[in-house]
């Protein structure tokens, strides 16, 4: 009976497990196993020690760093106060849906609009005109495209920390008011420590896309802003070194794991329960 | 009489069309020990609310000191609430939680350190301090959720059911801790259940509510032994309640036949409720008994029997004995005439205690023997 259960119980993992295998476990191994060739196909460890010496690819990493720290610091400003807010509306699973809403088309179709809307006759540059500034370069600046990579990242930064909001104990808030909280210090000192795993979420599921945004930064940024992303893709289309590629998609990855362990949740300290 | 420290002037409550509390007037005084007991959904908790500021009244004053409240926000009140789920800040220690407040008002750091040290040892956690909150028994975290609150030295303390989430044994020991902890102290208490035994154990003043409404308020014994109507003597304690009629001062008539009682001032002929507790029931012989009835059924309840019977005309008696009876058995009850309580239909609080006056000495004459 028990062996039955059991076997049952494995069926159950295939699918999954398949799925981890050829879409997770198979992928990563490929890129490490691609990072240790050369292009002639021989095993060597050239393409790391190229990564490191190379002044360019050091400083594409940062840039990609530093936009992608930009993209999440815009997009969690403006995504906690919304978040927030919306907790308090009336009708807030609605207002939730129309934030969702645009996660539904796809990102290339956004970014042509956008083109479209930052273009020299575009919408923006009408209004400029309107109001008497007159028409700027728009397109192809880094303004541009960290406003782009902001707005498609917000609903992604706003789902989480919503959900954090929604579980917080509303009986939290009224503890700190009855300690004498003003509502500043509860929000400083309760709601926004207690809705911090949402932060964290939101800031894993913004921070490692953008670290590898690649057709915003052609589309919107003109690349000016050359991302590892960009590099990677360059490498595997382009100039077909698939080694040299698949090093930065390793570094990639290195970056990510870092990124999880800085934002995970922290081992609980004190005393063990008695 | 001193200023009460709190008083609610005709506070009444609504949300939308529904009423939730209905005019309610109530004086604490400093250094008493006050329960609000109802059933749930009576209003028990929105009152507390509307002490502490969460909520604010429709209509009607809440004063602290004599100064009316209704405009000053939760945070610059004078009184702290334990909260029914304790609402313990989960991301902080044990001591950063009990000093929460003080920080809040920039006291110096080493006076923070010595309250919350005392507060910790008042409840008896003076260790507990750098333990996470996750890692606190149930038992535990109600006593650091007091620790929280009684660390502000507020004038008063608001208790939400903060019992009801304990096992029974540990719930009577904090009866008493609490008890003990108010008389210690010395600031007033104001504590919210629907378990009629931890009023009873831990008050000095009850006050009974009902669908928005205090229905009567008063000493613990005061309310057991003179209950104003029939909700109030059915929800604390058991009770057996008949109706009767009222045939003279200190006459009654009831199941048949008329008795002797210590009540007065209720019109000639007057339908009434009569009260008797199922523990001054006494088992005794047919011939001397007041009334005979027949044992349908008994429990053990280890300090006594709890026995149902029906008498002639089908009336449900329930007995307390500490000796047991035989099933099917017809026996004899008997009773004082001080055992007997009768309740008008629709009398108010107001209405009892005019009426009550009006006969007290006489009562007191009577009852010595008790």
């Amino acid at each position: 009976m028990r062996a039955v259960t059991k076997r049952r119980t494995w069926l159950y993992f295939i699918p999954y497990g398949l799925w981890l295998a050829l879409f997770v476990v198979a992928p990563v191994a490929l890129i490490i196993y691609q990072s240790f060739f050369d292009l002639g196909h021989h095993f060597t460890l050239g393409n790391y020690s190229t990564y490191f010496q190379s002044a360019t690819y050091l400083k594409m990493t940062l840039n990609s760093v530093w936009y992608a720290f930009l993209i999440t610091l815009f997009t969690g400003l403006i995504s906690y106060p919304t978040a927030y807010f919306l907790h308090q509306l009336k009708h807030r699973q609605f207002w939730l849906l129309l934030v969702i809403l645009p996660t539904w088309i796809n990102i290339l179709l956004k970014a042509y609009a956008f083109i479209g809307i930052f273009s020299q006759a575009g919408l923006a540059n009408q209004f400029l005109t309107f109001i008497g500034i007159g028409p700027q370069q728009i397109l192809f600046t880094n303004a541009s495209f960290i406003f782009v990579a902001t707005y498609i990242q917000i609903p992604f930064m706003i789902l989480p920390i919503y959900n954090s909001i929604d579980d917080l104990n509303p009986a939290f808030v009224n503890a700190s008011r009855d300690l004498g909280a003003s509502n500043w210090q509860t929000f400083r000192r309760v709601i926004f420590p207690l809705t911090l795993p949402g932060v964290k979420a939101g800031v894993q599921a913004v921070f490692i896309p953008s670290l590898s945004l690649f057709m915003l930064t052609r589309l919107i940024g003109g690349n000016k802003v050359i991302t590892l992303g960009t590099a990677i893709e360059e490498h595997f289309l382009t100039t077909m070194n698939w080694g040299m590629g698949s090093t930065i998609g390793v570094i990639l990855i290195v970056a990510m794991i870092i990124v999880m362990t800085l934002t995970g949740d922290k081992k609980p300290k004190g005393g063990a329960p008695r | 009489m001193t200023q009460p420290i709190i008083a609610l002037h005709h506070v009444t409550k609504r949300y939308g069309d529904a009423t939730i509390l209905k005019n309610i007037d109530l004086t604490l005084e400093s250094g008493k020990f006050y329960t609000l007991l109802g059933p749930s959904g009576c209003g028990k908790t929105t009152i507390l609310r509307t002490i502490a500021g969460f909520t604010d009244a429709t209509t009607g004053d809440v004063l602290f000191a004599g100064k009316r409240i209704n405009d000053v926000p939760a945070n610059k009140r004078n009184v702290n609430t334990v909260f029914q789920d304790y609402a313990l800040f989960p991301h902080l220690t044990v001591a950063e939680n009990v000093a929460f407040g003080l920080t809040l008002k920039k006291t110096p750091k080493k006076e923070i350190s010595t309250r919350v040290a005392n507060a910790l040892k008042l409840v008896q956690l003076a260790d507990y301090g750098d333990r996470e909150i996750s890692a606190l028994s149930g038992g535990q975290q109600q006593r650091i959720a007091i620790a929280r609150a009684i660390v502000m030295q507020p004038k008063v303390l608001l208790l939400d059911e903060p019992l009801s989430a304990l096992d029974a044994k540990l719930r009577r020991e904090m009866q008493y801790e609490l008890r003990d902890l108010q008389q210690r102290l010395g600031i007033t208490f104001l504590f919210v259940t629907h378990d009629q035994e931890e009023a009873l154990a831990m008050s000095d003043e009850i006050f009974v509510m009902n669908q928005g409404e205090v229905l009567q308020s008063g000493t613990p014994v005061d309310i057991y032994d003179e209950p104003i109507n029939h909700f109030v003597a059915d929800f604390i304690g058991e009770s057996n309640i008949l109706p009767g009629k009222m045939l003279d001062d200190f006459q009654v008539a009831f199941g048949g036949r008329q008795f002797e009682c210590a009540d007065a001032g209720i019109p000639a002929n007057e339908a009434v409720e009569i009260v008797i507790r199922p523990e001054d029931l006494t088992l005794t012989e047919p011939a001397n008994a007041k009334l005979v009835v027949t044992i349908d059924t008994q429990l053990f309840r280890g300090d006594y029997y709890e026995i149902a019977a029906t008498d002639d005309l089908g009336n449900d008696w329930l007995i307390h004995s500490v000796n047991p009876a035989e099933d099917g058995q017809s026996v004899g009850i008997t009773f004082r005439p001080q055992d007997l309580h009768v309740m008008r239909f629709g009398e108010k609080e107001a209405e009892f205690d005019a009426r009550l006056e009006t006969y007290e000495g006489e009562e007191d004459e009577s009852s010595d023997e008790t």
